[in-house]
């Protein structure tokens, strides 16, 4: 199952707050301020080398680079007073200051791995708080801005491919039935629960009562179920319906490979369907493509990062398909196609 | 029955969730329930359902409003329009008011994950000591004196390390 690139990566995010300051809703600048200092000297105390970058220093293009690769959030993005992010080298852990809550401890793996992700952050969060007094209540635990949050703070996704769900339909039904089970399913990128590029981001909604580690083997569960029948249903395609899928899959690649412009969404549906051609080797590449990547390097924001200047809509998605056709052709072999 | 929202109209709207095992219900008349049903549709949103019922907890006529929290100044009003703590002793001053709201929108009443070492101290220690008298129960239970015999030695250094 791991190696079929349906689990794609695993997130474990924790909601800290300082107990000597008041939280973002009601603090000043000064007050944020001080947050940011005091987080990045107890990170600065020890070698993990972290990159601090104020929101306010930020150009509105890095800004959303860094939201597509879900280094920041949004609300962070927006933050107009002291909102900052420590990056690790690595880019695998960020900590987002001056968001919802004080501190944004958020890790980062690929595959089904969180129990590694909530190994790094439960580290981070501990050297961080060597050196800070954390709001901490004894019924309730982790003092969060949002009572929703209370508790652990923890929030664990993990986001998931669902190409041959999609496709036959069986999305809406599956997912509306892990969401009776206390876990949230959105869209990745799209607004809402609606979807680009068949990627799925499955969470736990609660966070208190139960422990970070039943949290975390819950919904490891749940993962691995959904991926189960999504390779099921990979089978089932293989076996009964294989013309009408390689043609899909053919099709989806004719276009991302000799079209002249191209939306996001459009983009994300046609990649993601060479993304499940190649899994199901139907479609053959030389090297190691990496066509999530692909995914989010076609974003708005990521488009204008990498190309370095100001673009009209149309000139994006020129450039977009012109990206996309280079990684291509780039890993083209003779029978590509078979 | 009467609409648990508004408390005015006939209830006819029934919504029954079970989140993590624990069933809350609630009543809903016919204007409460359009109110709502931009939620339902778009499924069961947590942050939603959170402010509608901090809403209705902080709206019972039995209820009336007292100062504050003193150190960062939030008033109730203000908590109840944004729903977020303004400081860490927020919660101090809204606990009481906010247990059952807590409740019902995680279903459970009390933290039992990580503890941080300093904010925690001595609470870690009793906490573990509660554990481990789970512990001693289950062995007896279980007839494993042995082990029983093991950790009642532990839980006694730990209450004499306190």
């Amino acid at each position: 199952m791991e190696n079929m690139g349906i689990v794609i990566t695993s997130r474990i995010r924790l909601a800290r707050n300082l107990k000597n300051y008041r939280f973002p809703v009601k603090m000043n600048r000064e007050e944020g301020q001080k947050v940011v200092q005091e987080v990045n000297d107890a990170i600065d105390r020890t070698n993990l080398n972290y990159e601090l970058k104020n929101m306010k220093d930020l150009s509105d293009v890095e800004k959303n680079s860094l939201m597509e690769n879900h280094l920041i959030s949004p609300d962070l993005a927006e933050n107009k007073s002291e909102g900052a992010v420590l990056l690790s080298p690595d880019r695998k852990v960020s900590i987002m200051l001056n968001e919802e809550d004080h501190v944004r401890i958020q890790t980062l793996e690929s595959g089904l791995a969180l129990n590694e992700c909530w190994d790094l952050g439960n580290k981070i969060d501990d050297v961080i708080e060597e050196s800070v007094d954390y709001a901490f209540d004894r019924d309730l635990g982790y003092v969060t801005s949002c009572p929703t949050n209370i508790g652990t703070g923890m929030r664990a996704s993990v986001m998931i491919h669902l190409p041959a769900l999609s496709i036959t339909n069986q999305t809406d039904k599956l997912l509306y039935g892990v969401s009776q089970l206390g876990v949230a399913v959105r869209g990745v990128y799209g607004e809402g629960t609606k979807s680009m590029g068949h990627l799925y981001q499955i969470s736990n909604q609660g966070t208190l009562g139960v422990s970070e580690e039943t949290l975390i083997d819950k919904i490891t569960q749940i993962v691995k179920q959904i991926a189960d029948k999504e390779e099921k249903t990979r089978e089932y395609l293989k076996n009964n319906n294989s013309d009408e899928l390689e043609d899909e899959v053919y099709r989806a690649y004719g276009l991302l490979t000799n079209a002249k412009k191209m939306t996001t969404e459009e983009a994300m549906k046609l990649i993601s369907l060479i993304k499940l051609g190649k899994e199901m080797k139907i479609i053959d590449f030389a090297g190691n493509i990496d066509l999530y990547e692909l995914m989010t390097k076609i974003q708005p924001g990521n488009l204008l990062y990498t190309t370095g200047k100001e673009m009209l809509p149309i000139e994006r998605d020129k450039r977009r398909v012109e990206i996309i056709k280079g990684e291509l052709l780039n890993n083209q072999t003779h029978n590509n196609i078979k | 029955m009467l609409c648990s929202e508004c408390g005015k109209n006939e209830a006819k709207v029934h919504v029954t969730q079970i989140i993590n095992g624990k069933k809350t219900e609630s009543h809903l008349c016919e204007e409460c329930a359009k109110k709502h049903q931009a939620s339902f549709n778009a499924g069961f949103s947590m942050e939603s359902l959170f402010s509608a019922m901090l809403n209705n907890a902080f709206s019972t006529s039995a209820y009336t409003p007292v100062k504050g929290c003193s150190k960062c100044g939030m008033t109730y009003d203000e908590f109840r329009s944004t729903g977020k703590f303004g400081c860490g002793e927020c919660i101090d001053t809204f606990k009481e008011r906010l247990m059952p709201v807590i409740n019902s929108i995680q279903g459970y009443d009390s933290h039992t994950g990580k503890i941080p070492k300093r904010a925690g101290g001595s609470f870690k220690v009793k906490k573990d000591i509660e554990k481990l008298k789970f512990q001693l129960q289950q062995s007896i239970e279980k007839e494993e004196y042995e082990k029983a015999a093991k950790i009642r030695d532990k839980i006694r250094e730990m209450e004499n390390n306190k």
